[in-house]
């Protein structure tokens, strides 16, 4: 068995060896995750402090899970968003307002190929036009690694309207990318002949 | 999981990333599937180019700088365990109030449901009542106007259905002036309107009339149209204008009086109009219509007899005309009047 699955079920039953662990493993994910959403690292952590108490508090109610990351993401996410929303109340900021942001690697010479910080400059211009949810469905698939099946839980969507946002993100970013990935082609096809 | 080739002979590089097997493939790689992708392109390839890009937008995705808090994992772990305590108290009140509101919510619940039962049983019946002295005036849903007499009670279903006869349930005095709803030369059942008085029901078109049930007598006297009398028993009679119907419960015996028209619509103006009427006839009136209990020293005052037009509307008035018509001595104490010789 998975180990934390392990953890989970340690958890539940009231050993906090086992939520320390999972605390450990998890409390860093989340707060990339959430600096997606904010830049405000006091939310972030006010969340993720709420979240592990109330899945301490509530640990008996809980059930066995299937994906500890799956549930994980989604509790978490709800409880981020609500201290979000409130933070945002403050500086009248409209409710519906919820930015997600993704940042591409700024040193790109880790990786190997010259053109690199091209398609990353092209890339990220695709993802700005991208909607906050359109980048989110992207970072959790191909940052977390998580399936479409997880990132529809998550986020609260059915797996049907998780696909068409999905979709709608990729029609955007063949759009605004179209011009460039001839040149891309042109440029390899080159690189590799000339090598 | 075996893909046709063919199927990304013509794929640009953001319809390998959003290909679920490409994107699967390339995120937990295994030897199989690497091997499907090579093969790929040497069989076309024209691919190879749109396949690097696709694997570079994933690279460049999967490498996103990694944010750290200025909390490590220590810190972070101590700040919560402080938190806990105080958090844990919290929601435990939450709970409760929770559940004692719940519980209020459960209650309210039954409170709301033995009231709509109660409505339901009642199944829309519209009642008026009358206390003594009081007349009121109504509008029914067809906009016919019923006035109703001190101590009545007057019954009816709240929404009239247009393929049912109206119908109204009387107990004590009143005066109708029903409106007629029959189109000309088509008389139908749903026209009829229905006044059930004890055991008599009236079967009305559109008429003026008034119905009285006190004292196991019940008197119909018509002024405009037509009534229908029935009873479970057979009996049957329809009034022409200016008759009464008068109808004793008891001995079940009916009779048709006329010229009592007037009498039988004077408490609509508040006033009585008594013509050689005796004694006892008013001392009805105070019983009935104002709620006293008459005490009468010497029976034989019950038959004199008295003319004229008596207001109704304030018993002290009803009582000075009987003091100086008939001579007579009048104590009223609360509720009850004494009548005696002087």
């Amino acid at each position: 068995m998975d180990k934390e699955l392990l953890w989970w079920q340690s958890f539940r039953m009231g050993e906090e060896e086992a939520f320390k662990l999972l605390f450990e493993r998890y409390s860093p994910l989340l707060f990339n995750y959430g600096y997606r959403f904010t830049r405000e690292e006091n939310v972030i952590e006010d969340s993720i402090q709420e979240f592990f108490m109330k899945i301490w508090h509530n640990r008996a109610n809980l059930n066995d899970t299937v994906s500890v990351k799956n549930y994980v993401y989604k509790a978490f996410r709800r409880t981020l968003l609500i201290h979000i929303e409130r933070a945002n109340r403050k500086q009248n900021i409209p409710k519906e307002h919820l930015s997600f942001e993704i940042e591409l690697p700024h040193d790109t010479k880790i990786m190997r190929k010259e053109r690199l910080e091209e398609i990353k400059v092209q890339l990220q211009k695709a993802l700005d036009k991208m909607t906050p949810r359109q980048r989110e469905v992207i970072h959790l698939r191909y940052f977390e690694e998580l399936s479409y099946e997880e990132i529809a839980d998550i986020m609260g969507l059915s797996v049907k309207d998780l696909y068409k946002l999905f979709y709608r993100a990729m029609d955007s970013l063949r759009k605004n990318i179209a011009p460039f990935s001839l040149l891309v082609v042109l440029a390899l096809l080159f690189e590799a002949k000339s090598s | 999981m075996v893909q046709d080739p063919s199927r990304y002979k013509a794929f640009k590089a953001a319809d390998f990333l959003a290909d679920e097997y490409f994107a699967a493939t390339r995120l937990a790689k295994n030897v199989e599937d690497v091997r499907f992708w090579e093969s790929l392109i040497s069989l076309y390839p024209e691919v190879a180019a749109e396949i690097e890009l696709a694997d570079q937008w994933i690279g460049l995705l999967r490498q996103q700088p990694v944010f750290k808090s200025s909390l490590n994992n220590e810190a972070r772990w101590q700040r919560m365990k402080q938190a806990l305590p105080s958090y844990e108290k919290q929601q435990n009140r939450r709970h409760m109030i929770r559940r004692y509101s719940r519980w209020t919510a459960r209650v309210a619940a039954v409170l709301v449901s033995v009231f709509m039962l109660y409505e339901v049983s009642q199944m829309g019946a519209q009642v008026t009542n009358t206390a003594y002295g009081e007349r009121r005036s109504m509008h029914l849903p067809d906009e016919s106007i019923v006035q109703l007499n001190s101590n009545s009670k007057l019954k009816y279903v709240r929404d009239w259905k247009s393929d049912k006869p109206r119908e109204v349930w009387l107990e004590g005095e009143a005066n109708f002036h029903v409106k007629h709803t029959a189109v000309k030369n088509r008389l139908r059942e749903d026209d009829y309107f229905i006044v059930h008085v004890g055991e008599l029901s009236l079967k009305v078109l559109g008429t003026k009339f008034n119905v009285k049930d006190r004292r196991n007598r019940i008197e119909i006297t018509l002024f405009e149209g037509s009534v229908q009398v029935d009873n479970a028993a057979g009996l049957q009679y329809v009034l022409k204008p200016g008759e009464t119907f008068m109808y004793d419960r008891i001995k079940d015996e009916e009779q048709v009086l006329v010229d009592k028209s007037k009498e039988a619509l004077s408490w609509t103006h508040g006033e009585m109009l008594v013509e050689h009427q005796k004694l006892s006839d008013i001392i009805e009136v105070l019983e009935d219509n104002f709620g006293y209990s008459v005490e009468l020293k010497d029976s034989s005052f019950l038959n004199r007899r008295l003319s004229g037009v008596i207001p109704l509307t304030k018993v002290d008035d009803i009582l000075f005309v009987i003091r100086h018509t008939m001579d007579l001595k009048i104590d009223k104490q609360g509720k009850k009047i004494i009548i005696n010789t002087k």
